[in-house]
Order: structure tokens, then C-alpha cells, then sequence
């Protein structure tokens, strides 16, 4: 039969050593502990497997809390680039330098319902056909308008009109300025549109001697796309003396109104000289009114480029979302953004040449680079140069004050 | 080996000893080193192995220190309660190891199971008696072995024995009485083939 014992013809014969030789209270009691009692429990390195079970789980712990916190840091990170890109984003609204009103207008009556051509100053002849214009619906307008025109004549007054003359954001090609303006047409507070298939036309008048004016091209400010569009235009080479086609504007006769009215009537410093020695035209068919440059493009890519950041007269590091950099010697301006979230911009430079960089720091206060501290940057440098600004702490309160502190020497 | 008889004042005194341990289990000790011996024997007599007899001694200690909570006095001594522990540990041992458990006995033991056994033949060959009766308990069940063992080689009251098998006394008389008739039978049949 299969059973599971044996059986032994013998009764034990131990001795009482034998017997007695396992007999250990304390070792029975310690288990006891052991089971009862965790911190009787056999020390961890003595017990290989939980030891190795609280290593593996401290280190997956480790690197999980680790993990985490990366995952932290990355997304705060991510945070704080977002925070600035916005930012940037913003600045690349490019809004005008501050404190400032804008540049006066010099407002002109318009007669209603008849083809009138104006005499502007600055060389400029606006003629607009019978029924050009248009009201934001699409209606012919009939009453009384006005018609507003200022001019951009320094890069300074430029760069406080916020204009970039990239011809694209972020080209090497900037355009200069022989004349710089801005025409609007109102009816009452509405302004006006040029109805779509007509156009006005815009003439400048030139001295034989300016070769400028030959050279140049006009260029229509698209606000939606920030870029200079050309517009198609001819050159006409006048008999001399044939002046009567464009007429200086004079008092009442062209309209202008009276003083005290909401719009200024001062007129720009900067005009080209008088008509009676021009020798040529420029005519141009004008479908939208807006900002124009005459100017031509000017190829910077063989310029130097360096990385500046910026820091103030205590050599505390200053940020900005958008700088203008002023030429005087081609009269351009040029808006630049930070490169990255560093606030390191890159900028294409001629250190030769007259210029001026501006901006407005954070806290609101203007500052300012001139041409001697031009000078001082390193233009072969790859590396990022960190450059003084002047920040100007007085009271800006007119565009006088402004434009003065943008003068391109130091001012005492 | 018997259960050491205790008198009254022994059993009052032991129990005494139990409550205290159950109070304070470093008073355990008095109780282990009582019955330390007659526990390792009982193991030593199922294993036939000092060592793996000494494991199980000391882990029938532990278990009988883990549940001495639970232990109440119902007419059995403590003892009994420890061999009824050290069998079970016996037995979980072999069930883990898979190897055979032993049953020791002497000469002495087999004379008195045949005692209990009347209407045998005749014989003066007592070593054929003896070889007949290892062959009918060889053929026997382990159960049935383990009773014999503990009623006649380790001289146990049926009271005892029918606590460390976990049935009643009376069930251990009556299973007592049967497993001798089989083994009457087995014997007879085996020496009527002989003699």
C-alpha cells in the first residue's frame, strides 16, 4: 500500500546534549519580536530583498520626483517664453514712441462735386476727379470734406509716427526718404475712401539738379501687411519756367481752415524748395490715401550685424520690445525687435554714419543710443555686446521736447 | 514518552505561568524550557533529524507564543496543546518537503499493541508475530498509524489523543477499537499463510 511514512524499529536514542544543543529561548523570542513588533524586524541590509525592493523603489521615487520637477521647470519655462513671446508679439505692433501727440495736420477745405486740383506743400500737387471719393458704405460724397496732410520729414518724426522703412519687416532692403507724408480726406469725422476703379493723382515736381527725385520711387504704407507697396508712376521733363501747373498753396484760397479747430495748422519745417526751378514731374495714380515715402531702396546686406543688449548708467541690464534706429545721413528709420527672449537684438549698422537708437523701457522711460556710442561697438564681433544707453529721466511733455532729446549728439 | 500528570497545584501553578505569559511574553520562557524536551522528542520520534527537528521545535515555540492569546484551560493540559501544534508543524514539514515521515517504535511497543489483540494463534515465534505486525501496520492508513503511535507508543489518554487529532476522546476509543480489529484481521490472515 502506498502511504507516506516509514516505519523505523528504533526508539531514539538522543542524549540530553543532543537534545538540549537546539534549545534557545532567546532565539524563539526574537522572532517573536520580529513578528510582532516591526522595529524588532531584522535590519534592512540584512535582509537582501526588501533592501533591494527600498533601494529600486527610492531611486524609481528619485527619478520620478525628478521627472516631475523637470516636467515643472520645462512647462514654467515654456510659461515665462510664452510671457515674452507674447510680449514681443506685442511690441511688434510697433507703436509710436510715447508721451508724444501725434504730428500736426495741415487741414484744407475741399469744394464738393467738382474735379480740384491741390497745391501741397513740399512740392506736392493732389488732384482728385469728380466723384474719386467715397464714404465707408460705398456712397458717393456730396457735402464738404477737408483734406489733411502731414509730413515726415527727419527720421526722428518718423520714428515718433512709429513708420519702419524695411520695405518688408526684417529685409536688408530700408527705404530712404526724400519726402515722407501722410494725406486723409475727411467728411466730418469719417474719413473718406477713394472710390474702387478711380484714383487720384499725385504729383511731385523736382529740380534738374536733384538727381534724388529722379531716382525715387513712390511707396504706399500697406497697415496690414506693414510692407511699402511701389506705386506705378511717370516722370515728365518740364519746359523751364513752366511752373503754372503746380502751384504753391496760399491762405484761403486752397482751403485751409481756420485756427482753433481740433486739427493744427502748422505747417511742416521741412519742405522742398520753391517750384519756380523745377524742371521735372513725378505723377503717380494713387488708389488709396494713407502714408507714402518717396525714396529709393537701399541694399544693407553687405552692412555689419551685431548682437547688442542693452544695460543702463548703473549696468543694470534694460529690456525693450521694439528699438527704432535712426539714420539721419539716408533720413530712414528702421524698427527693430529682440531677436529672442534674451532681448538681444541683432542690428545691421554702418558706424560711420550719423544714427541714434531709441526705445522705451519697460517701466516707460525713454533711452537712447547716439552716434559716439556707435563708435564704440565692436562691428566685426560675433559675440553679443552689451552697450550703455542714456535714459533719459526728464519730463517729456511736447513733441518739441521729444525730438530734441532724439537729436543724434549728445545734448548738455 | 507520556504526558507528564500533572497535580493540582502544578496545573494551577503552570496555569498562573500561562496567564503571566500572555501579560509578558519574556515570561514565556518558564513554559518553553518546561516542555522544550518532550516537544523536540515528539518532533525527533516523526523526523528521525536533529537539525530539521530542531527548526520545527523552535517554530512550535513561536506558534504556541503568536496564539498563547487564544490557548484556554478546557480540561487538557498545556502539553497536549503543543503536541497538538508540534503535529500539525510535523505534518506541514513533511507536506512542504515531500519527504516520508517516520514512525519509530520498539520492540517493546509492538508487545504491546499485540496485547490489545486476542484470538491469535498460538506461537512462540515472537519474531514472526513482530514481522507480521510491521507488515499489517505497513499496509495501514498514515491516520490510522499516527493514533496507534500516540495511544500505544507514546502511551497516551484518549483524551489526549483525540485533542492532538482534533476529534473527540470518545471518537479516539471507538477509532482505537476499529483500527485494532483491522489490524486482528490483517494479522490473522498473514499468519494462517504461515503457520
Amino acid at each position: 500500500m502506498k502511504h507516506n511514512y516509514k516505519i523505523k524499529l528504533k526508539e531514539p536514542d538522543l542524549t540530553d546534549e543532543q537534545v538540549y544543543a537546539h534549545k534557545d529561548f532567546d532565539k524563539v523570542f526574537k522572532r517573536y519580536k520580529s513578528v510582532v513588533d516591526p522595529l524588532h524586524r531584522k535590519p534592512l541590509y540584512k535582509n537582501p530583498k526588501t533592501f533591494l525592493g527600498v533601494v529600486l523603489f527610492t531611486v524609481i521615487g528619485i527619478l520620478v520626483y525628478y521627472a516631475m520637477m523637470e516636467e515643472e521647470t520645462v512647462q514654467k519655462q515654456e510659461e515665462v517664453h510664452l510671457a515674452k513671446a507674447h510680449k514681443m508679439k506685442e511690441a511688434r505692433e510697433m507703436t509710436p514712441l510715447p508721451g508724444t501727440a501725434p504730428e500736426p495736420w495741415i487741414t484744407y477745405n475741399l469744394p464738393e462735386g467738382q474735379e480740384k486740383k491741390f497745391d501741397l506743400p513740399g512740392g506736392l500737387s493732389l488732384s482728385i476727379p469728380k466723384d474719386a471719393l467715397v464714404d465707408a458704405k460705398g456712397n458717393p460724397v456730396s457735402e464738404v470734406s477737408t483734406i489733411d496732410v502731414r509730413f515726415f520729414s527727419d527720421p526722428q518724426t518718423m520714428a515718433i509716427q512709429g513708420l519702419n522703412l524695411e520695405t518688408q519687416p526684417g529685409s536688408d532692403k530700408v527705404l530712404n526718404s526724400l519726402n515722407a507724408f501722410e494725406i486723409r480726406i475727411l467728411q466730418g469725422d469719417e474719413e473718406l475712401q477713394i472710390r474702387e476703379g478711380s484714383s487720384l493723382k499725385l504729383d511731385l515736381a523736382g529740380e534738374n539738379s536733384n538727381q534724388s527725385l529722379q531716382e525715387c520711387n513712390l511707396y504706399g504704407l500697406n497697415r496690414v501687411t506693414t510692407t511699402w507697396e511701389p506705386i506705378k508712376g511717370k516722370i515728365q521733363v518740364l519746359a523751364p519756367g513752366s511752373t503754372e501747373d503746380i502751384k504753391k498753396p496760399e491762405g484761403d484760397g486752397f482751403g485751409m481752415i481756420e485756427e482753433g479747430k481740433a486739427r493744427s495748422k502748422k505747417k511742416p519745417k521741412t519742405q522742398i524748395k520753391e517750384k519756380d526751378s523745377q524742371s521735372f514731374l513725378r505723377s503717380f495714380s494713387v488708389e488709396k490715401l494713407g502714408v507714402f515715402n518717396l525714396g529709393k531702396e537701399i541694399d544693407r546686406g553687405s552692412w555689419d550685424e551685431v548682437a547688442l543688449r542693452f544695460e543702463d548708467a548703473e549696468g543694470n541690464e534694460v529690456h525693450f520690445f521694439g528699438m527704432y534706429l535712426m539714420n539721419r545721413e539716408m533720413n530712414t528709420v528702421q524698427y527693430l525687435w529682440p531677436k529672442d527672449d534674451n532681448f538681444t537684438f541683432n542690428v545691421k549698422l554702418n558706424p560711420d554714419q550719423d544714427q541714434l537708437l531709441a526705445g522705451i523701457t519697460p517701466d516707460g522711460r525713454l533711452a537712447v543710443m547716439r552716434a559716439e556710442s556707435f563708435k564704440k561697438i565692436d562691428a566685426g564681433s560675433k559675440e553679443v555686446q552689451t552697450v550703455r544707453l542714456e535714459i533719459i529721466e526728464a519730463e517729456i511733455s511736447s513733441i518739441e521736447d521729444l525730438k530734441r532729446v532724439l537729436s543724434f549728439q549728445s545734448v548738455s | 514518552m507520556a504526558t507528564i500528570k500533572l497535580t493540582e497545584k502544578e496545573l494551577l501553578q503552570e496555569l498562573k505561568q500561562i496567564e503571566a505569559a500572555k501579560k509578558n511574553p519574556e515570561r514565556f520562557g518558564y513554559l518553553y524550557n518546561r516542555y522544550y524536551k518532550q516537544i523536540f522528542l515528539f518532533i525527533y520520534k516523526r523526523t528521525d533529524d536533529e537539525n530539521v527537528c530542531g527548526d520545527i521545535t523552535s517554530q512550535v515555540f513561536l506558534k504556541a507564543m503568536l496564539n498563547l492569546k487564544k490557548y484556554t484551560y478546557r480540561g487538557v493540559p498545556f502539553s497536549a496543546w503543543l503536541y497538538r501544534i508540534a503535529s500539525n508543524e510535523v505534518n506541514q514539514h513533511f507536506r512542504n518537503k515531500k519527504n516520508e515521515r517516520v514512525v519509530s517504535m520498539d520492540k517493546s511497543d509492538i508487545e504491546r499493541v499485540f496485547g490489545m489483540i486476542d484470538e491469535m494463534p498460538e506461537s512462540d515465534n515472537k519474531d514472526l508475530f513482530r514481522q507480521v505486525m510491521l507488515d499489517s501496520l505497513d499496509e495501514m492508513k498514515e491516520e490510522e498509524v499516527q493514533i496507534i503511535e500516540l495511544r500505544f507508543f507514546e502511551k497516551r489518554p484518549f483524551s489526549e489523543v483525540g485533542y492532538i487529532m482534533g476529534i473527540t476522546e470518545n471518537n479516539a476509543k471507538v477509532r482505537v477499537y476499529r483500527i485494532l480489529e483491522r489490524l486482528k484481521k490483517r494479522m490473522k490472515k498473514k499468519l494462517e499463510g504461515v503457520i
